[in-house]
């Protein structure tokens, strides 16, 4: 037993260390940076944007990586083949290509370069792309389709999805385009990301709206028996 | 059936309508707890509540179309896609003296169908419809079976904010969850306080083996001996309580439960009064003639010296909980057909992805920047498990609504560490609670890849000597963490739960925990990826090589070949669970050609993964909920 505290114990001063050594500081993060495009621009899915990115001259190896399903962007400057660019000199902006999938979800998501030194990783701050398909839903429609809270302070979250002219459907809960609001925000309140708490007992309704439709999701809070 | 017209004016002879049906019970349906869009877009399926079901439109949350105080009316248009020119209401019992609000700036064609004394159907038309405008339409006749308003305009459009009917003396089915009749995990004996119940009024009981409705039977005295009969599909007398459900008196044990019981009316606050209780089948399917059924029924049939009245009973398949895992959310089964598209199931998804706020520190540490984006799926089984219990009780609450009968358990399909989370909710004390009968929410468990004894990946990712990997994977969104410190608390994250050699040593404390609990009835889906899978790691220029490169040095990044990747487990794997660890050491279901999950054809794995349909996990999936939980699929 205290063996096993002992090495749970050094276990977790040996990752706090390795992570105080692994992770980028501020002062790395400025080693990496992303000089264009500027964070918040909206994207269509198929997409190509192009991401110029300078890297001082301690930086070795660097790649420039998307949330999923963005994944990492090829090197487009100099000639250079890849995804990651190795001995990056300092002065010269490095360019990458990254294509937003087409049957990504609406919505934000962050891309950021990462490289090593010699002292470790660094990372530059973070690129927010908001990734919108050109056209609006038909309809929308979100679940759960009724919410039925039994204890105050209990959370769910709605996920709102949109049917479009072509026919296609997507989840739009994410989507800067998607908003919510509480018709009685003293039974229930929800957040810009779609999250429903109970506050107090009553009925009320939680309205979703996108530019061309809304809907309109009935809430009950009433404690258990 | 035979139509004919009406002579009389609805209008006039609802004058008589109070006096005639005085003695009778009046039901009300509103739309108030029904989700839909403020103005027409698209046809909705069947709104069904008390023992009616509304067809033809959609629901509309538009308090300007909706009378004072009300929010939500039921309406049709020709703006809307899909919706008919006319409304039907289809009542699953006779009922009696049909109010209906409506408004249409048209004149309405109005018809209904009810029971003659031979018990034929008939149809009346009544000739002169209903006025332009708001108009109370009154139906002051018995045993109606259904009501149906049109709008022969070109331009139709038709809005309705209410239904009320009495019901006489048939016998109803009430949900006493709904109704609030428990006391503990049992059914009130409290006759007064059923006789009482205004609320809770359904059609039938969900097949999860738990959900009980009471039986409430208008009798003509206090003594009167009801004889309460359970009768098949076939029309005959139920000779199986788990195909057919099964009764028992109020107080009884579910020991007692037969296809046959005796009780005896007794007085009560509201007139005379016999009750029973119904509990639902044990499993929805009983065979290959059930698995393509959305809903089948019985009946409960209640004998006297005076008749015998019968009560139609749906049942119904539990509804389904789809858990994602590590990383995932809602999307994760967006490829898992044919059961996400399945019209006889009701599936619905727990999501824990919401981002995590306020957080003060993380070990392993990362960027304020990588911190900033850290959502629920990256923490531990403890954090996430009541929040997916909360959205399960939730569904089946909102199931109740929307299918109108009581049902108190839903069967969960869970992927990788869904499972885990849904393993460990059995450990948080207000799971076997009193409004489930004290079974707890869940029917039946299938996990498909859950790394029920962890997966040596885990303790791999929190290595020192892999922070490169960890941080470049931290980019995609895949954060590893061992803890979370946030508004003044720190949680386990998900990789240290995830802790495990596979074969069942090295297990992290979350997965003791559960270790011994095999609480619910539970399946077991594995996969094992073959040398397909892994060819694409062999690539150039891409994210792999990627990585390779990036983070030389560090063991995964090393690994990450064709020829090393399965040299990290030792056994058969999906690239991530090992196939022990997905059967829990126990016997399951192997589908080999798949890998882990569709993130990893990200870093160059090749699909398809346990959740694409190509896998056949997920018609394998629709197998097992009809599978009896007895049946040799589940533990």
């Amino acid at each position: 037993m205290k063996k096993n505290k002992f090495d749970c114990l050094v276990r977790a001063a040996l990752l706090l260390i390795t992570g105080l050594i692994a992770v980028p500081s501020s002062a790395q993060q400025e080693q990496l940076r992303v000089l264009s495009p500027a964070s918040g621009l909206v994207v269509r899915p198929g997409q190509t944007v192009t991401i110029t990115v300078s890297a001082d001259s301690v930086v070795q190896k660097l790649a420039l990586i998307g949330q999923h399903p963005l994944g990492m962007a090829r090197l487009a400057s100099d000639g250079a083949a890849g995804m990651v660019a190795q001995g990056p000199a300092q002065g010269h902006p490095l360019q990458f290509l990254l294509t937003i999938p087409t049957a990504i979800r609406p919505g934000t998501y962050r891309v950021s370069a990462v490289g090593r030194t010699s002292g470790g990783a660094v990372e530059s701050k973070a690129l927010v792309l908001d990734v919108e398909r050109p056209d609006h839903p038909t309809r929308i429609w979100a679940g759960p389709s009724i919410i039925q809270f039994t204890h105050v302070g209990d959370q769910i979250p709605l996920r709102v999805l949109g049917a479009f002219a072509d026919g296609s459907r997507t989840e739009l809960t994410r989507s800067s385009l998607t908003t919510f609001s509480s018709s009685d925000s003293r039974v229930a309140s929800i957040t810009a990301a779609g999250m429903v708490t109970a506050v107090g007992e009553g009925k009320t309704s939680i309205l979703v709206r996108t530019p061309s439709a809304d809907y309109s999701v009935p809430i009950r809070v009433q404690e258990a028996q | 059936m035979r139509t004919r017209t009406l002579l009389l004016c609805a209008a006039v002879v609802s004058l008589f309508a109070t006096t005639l049906f005085a003695q009778m019970r009046t039901r009300t349906l509103d739309f108030e707890d029904f989700a839909g869009p403020s103005r027409f877009d698209a046809a909705q399926p069947p709104v069904r509540a008390l023992s009616a079901s509304v067809s033809g439109g959609e629901v509309l949350r538009n308090p300007s179309l909706a009378p004072a105080g009300k929010a939500a009316v039921y309406g049709t248009s020709f703006a809307c896609s899909g919706c008919l020119p006319e409304i039907s209401i289809h009542f699953n019992q006779k009922v009696s003296d049909v109010q209906i609000s409506l408004h249409s700036p048209h004149v309405l064609a109005i018809s209904y169908t009810a029971e003659d004394e031979q018990g034929e159907l008939q149809k009346v038309i009544l000739p002169e419809g209903l006025r332009p405008g708001a108009s109370a339409l009154e139906l002051p006749f018995p045993k109606i079976r259904q009501v149906t308003i049109r709008d022969n305009a070109p331009d139709w459009s038709l809005t309705m904010d209410s239904v009320s009917f009495a019901t006489g003396s048939t016998p109803i089915l009430i949900d006493p969850v709904v109704a609030r009749l428990l006391n503990g995990p049992a059914v009130t004996t409290n006759v007064n306080a059923i006789a009482a119940a205004t609320i809770g009024f359904v059609q039938g009981a969900a097949a999860d083996g738990a959900a009980q409705v009471v039986l409430r039977i208008p009798a003509a005295n206090a003594g009167q001996t009801f004889t309460v009969t359970v009768i098949n599909d076939q029309g005959q007398t139920s000779t199986s309580v788990p195909n057919d459900g099964g009764l028992m008196a109020l107080g009884a044990s579910l020991s007692t439960l037969s296809s046959s019981l005796t009780v005896n009316a007794v007085s009560t606050t509201h007139g005379a009064e016999a009750f029973a209780i119904y509990r639902g089948p044990v499993n929805f399917s009983r065979g290959t003639q059930d698995d393509g059924l959305t809903t089948r029924s019985v009946s409960l049939s209640a004998a006297s010296t005076s008749g015998t009245t019968s009560t139609a009973v749906t049942v119904a398949r539990p509804p389904v909980v789809l858990v994602h895992g590590l990383w995932g959310d809602a999307t994760s089964f967006d490829n898992f057909t044919p059961l996400i598209t399945d019209a006889n199931f009701s599936i619905n998804y727990a999501v824990y992805a919401n981002l995590i706020t306020g957080i003060t520190s993380t070990v392993p540490t990362f960027s304020s920047s990588i911190d900033s984006t850290i959502e629920a799926n990256s923490l531990g089984f403890s954090y996430n498990a009541p929040a997916v219990l909360t959205q399960i009780n939730n569904f089946i609450s909102a199931y109740r609504t929307t299918a109108n009968v009581a049902g108190v358990r839903a069967d969960i399909v869970a992927h990788s560490m869904g499972g885990d989370i849904s393993r460990t909710m059995f450990l948080l004390k207000n799971f076997l609670a009193n409004k489930t009968f004290g079974a707890g929410p869940i029917n039946k468990l299938i996990t498909v890849a859950t790394p029920h004894l962890g997966t040596p990946v885990a303790a791999d990712m929190l290595a020192n000597s892999n922070s490169c990997v960890r941080n470049t994977l931290a980019g995609y969104g895949d954060i590893a963490l061992q803890s979370v410190t946030f508004s003044s608390r720190t949680v386990h994250g998900a990789m240290i739960d995830l802790e495990g050699d596979g074969f069942g040593g090295g297990l992290s404390g979350a997965l003791r925990n559960l270790k011994p609990v095999q609480p619910f009835p539970t399946a077991y889906i594995g996969g094992l990826a073959t040398s397909a899978n892994l060819n694409g790691l062999s690539c150039f220029f891409c994210n792999a090589e990627a990585l390779r490169i990036l983070c030389a040095g560090n063991p995964l990044a090393t690994d990450l070949t064709a020829k090393n990747w399965p040299t990290i487990f030792g056994q058969d794997n999906d690239t991530i669970v090992p196939l022990d660890s997905a059967l829990n050491n126990l016997t399951g279901l192997q589908f080999s050609g798949v890998i882990h999950t569709a993130g990893l054809e990200t870093l160059d794995f090749n699909g398809p993964s346990v959740l694409d349909a190509t896998s056949n996990i997920s018609s394998e999936v629709i197998t097992l909920l009809n599978e009896s939980p007895t049946g040799g699929d589940f533990h």
